[in-house]
């Protein structure tokens, strides 16, 4: 859909709108899928029926998700800023 | 004394005095009852958007009704002051900038918290943002005719992003619910319970601190243009400190204030939410607002965090979704813009024909009698922190009978 006469200016940004969809399923499923690996993996270092090596490489793991998610957050307050 | 002669130009001189005197003082009065209105519209925002950023916390327990509350006020106050660049995408992409005039911004306001109260007091969660652009243009209408709106800068900045939001909001919030259920099928529900409870506090006061920034700019920007409007500041000024002040503080009393219809409404009235959904909810609502606001489309955060409460409800079938209840309030977001630019263009012919600043104050007291009438209506059945999380009321439970009963 383009402006009427001459203006090559798309009226509606469809490409940007199809960008904006994209990045945030991704961003968002991205971030829940993180937080419930790490909730997961939590719960899975906490058994201890569970082998040495196993229950630290789940403590790995919900470090590792967990900093994913502080990292989002920080993200999340840095684009807060930025836009003004 | 002096002859004929002498006196007259000295009379003239005085009487040229006296209008001078009288005009300036009809400006700052109109000046000031506009950035008043303005400031009422800032709270009425806070109160009526709480519920955007607090009620899947509340409803699932994550935080006690008047922790979360306070937090969010926190977190909107201090969201305000982080971003200091004018938000006036009202005046700039959707009016003629050149013809708004006190008595308009004056108008647009009184019709936005008109439409704010009116919305509040049916516990429908509509856009604030929408209000105030339909009743700045619905005053613009009546002010210039046709013309003097940008109807493309309506149409693609408003009215489409408006209608994706909530779908974009509705499958993110659906897709991270039903991954989440996989992902933590083995976990015990007291683990998955505690951690999401702790998540959503994150997420919670990340979408405070957005609506924050976001919608205390709307109302800087309208003071700012107020003040350019009457030529108190020189065009493209910034704004002035205690404005940012002033909008910080008024959004953040709102937000204290609480408003707990709109609250029940999102966290009972859609679906009975658990903390796993409450979490996906406000994570997929904060990744929708601020991919968006980064990419220069500023969305309605209500419509966002509506979308997302119905999308992780249509995801998860043991919990479904009132969707009569959805169709009012999507209903309500259609009319938004249009009754809003009622109000605003019935605001401003009012206000016009009366004319000047005491056709302003006239306007201002009948808009404050209706307030009034409409708080006073409210108390006959109060909503507050003690019973946000009880069952709702009649009038809810009549748009969604079916799939309650289904639940």
């Amino acid at each position: 859909m383009a402006a009427g006469g001459a203006s090559s200016t798309p009226f509606i940004d469809w490409s940007l709108l199809a960008r904006i969809a994209i990045i945030s399923i991704v961003a968002g499923v991205g971030l829940v899928v993180a937080f419930s690996i790490g909730l997961s993996a939590l719960s899975f270092s906490r058994n201890k029926e569970r082998g040495g090596i196993a229950r630290a490489g789940a403590w790995a793991l919900t470090l590792l998700m967990g900093a994913v998610i502080v990292g989002a957050l920080i993200w999340g307050l840095v684009l807060i800023v930025r836009k003004s | 004394m002096c002859d004929k002669s002498e006196c007259i130009p000295v009379l003239f001189v005085h009487i040229r005095e006296i209008s001078w005197y009288d005009w300036t003082v009809h400006n700052a009065l109109l000046l000031l009852i506009v950035i008043v209105v303005a400031l009422a519209f800032d709270f009425t925002n806070g109160f009526h958007d709480t519920a955007n950023a607090v009620a899947p916390t509340i409803a699932t327990g994550a935080l006690k009704p008047r922790t979360a509350v306070v937090l969010s006020s926190v977190l909107n106050l201090v969201g305000a002051f982080l971003s200091l660049k004018v938000a006036a995408t009202i005046a700039s992409a959707l009016v003629a900038q050149n013809l708004v005039t006190l008595p308009v911004i004056f108008a647009g306001l009184i019709g936005a918290i008109c439409w704010n109260v009116t919305t509040w007091y049916f516990a429908i969660p509509s856009s604030s943002s929408h209000a105030l652009i339909g009743g700045v243009i619905g005053a613009m209408l009546v002010l210039a005719g046709g013309h003097s709106v940008l109807w493309s800068g309506l149409v693609s900045k408003v009215i489409i992003p408006s209608g994706l939001a909530p779908l974009i909001a509705l499958v993110a919030a659906g897709v991270a619910v039903i991954a989440a259920r996989r992902l933590t099928k083995k976990v015990d529900a007291e683990t998955s319970s505690m951690g999401f409870r702790v998540g959503q506090i994150g997420s919670s006061s990340l979408l405070s601190l957005a609506h924050g920034t976001n919608d205390a700019q709307k109302t800087m920007g309208v003071v700012t243009l107020a003040l350019i409007a009457n030529g108190t500041l020189g065009a493209n000024a910034s704004t002035p400190w205690w404005v940012v002040v002033s909008c910080a503080i008024a959004i953040g009393l709102g937000t204290m204030f609480g408003g707990w219809r709109i609250i029940r409404t999102m966290g009972k009235g859609f679906t009975t939410l658990t903390p796993q959904q409450g979490f996906a909810a406000q994570i997929a609502s904060s990744a929708v607002i601020l991919t968006s606001s980064h990419m220069g489309i500023p969305l309605s955060t209500t419509h966002v965090a509506t979308g997302s409460i119905v999308g992780v409800g249509a995801a998860t079938p043991q919990q479904p979704v009132r969707w009569k209840l959805v169709g009012n309030v999507a209903l309500a977001w259609v009319i938004t813009l249009p009754c809003a630019g009622l109000a605003g263009a019935i605001a401003y012919f009012l206000s016009h024909a009366i004319g000047g600043t005491f056709g302003v104050l006239v306007l201002a007291l009948v808009a404050a009698t209706y307030l009034a009438i409409i708080f006073k209506l409210s108390r006959r059945s109060v909503v507050n922190a003690s019973n946000v999380n009880d069952a709702l009321g009649e009038s809810l439970e009549d748009a969604s009978r079916e799939p309650v009963l289904a639940a």
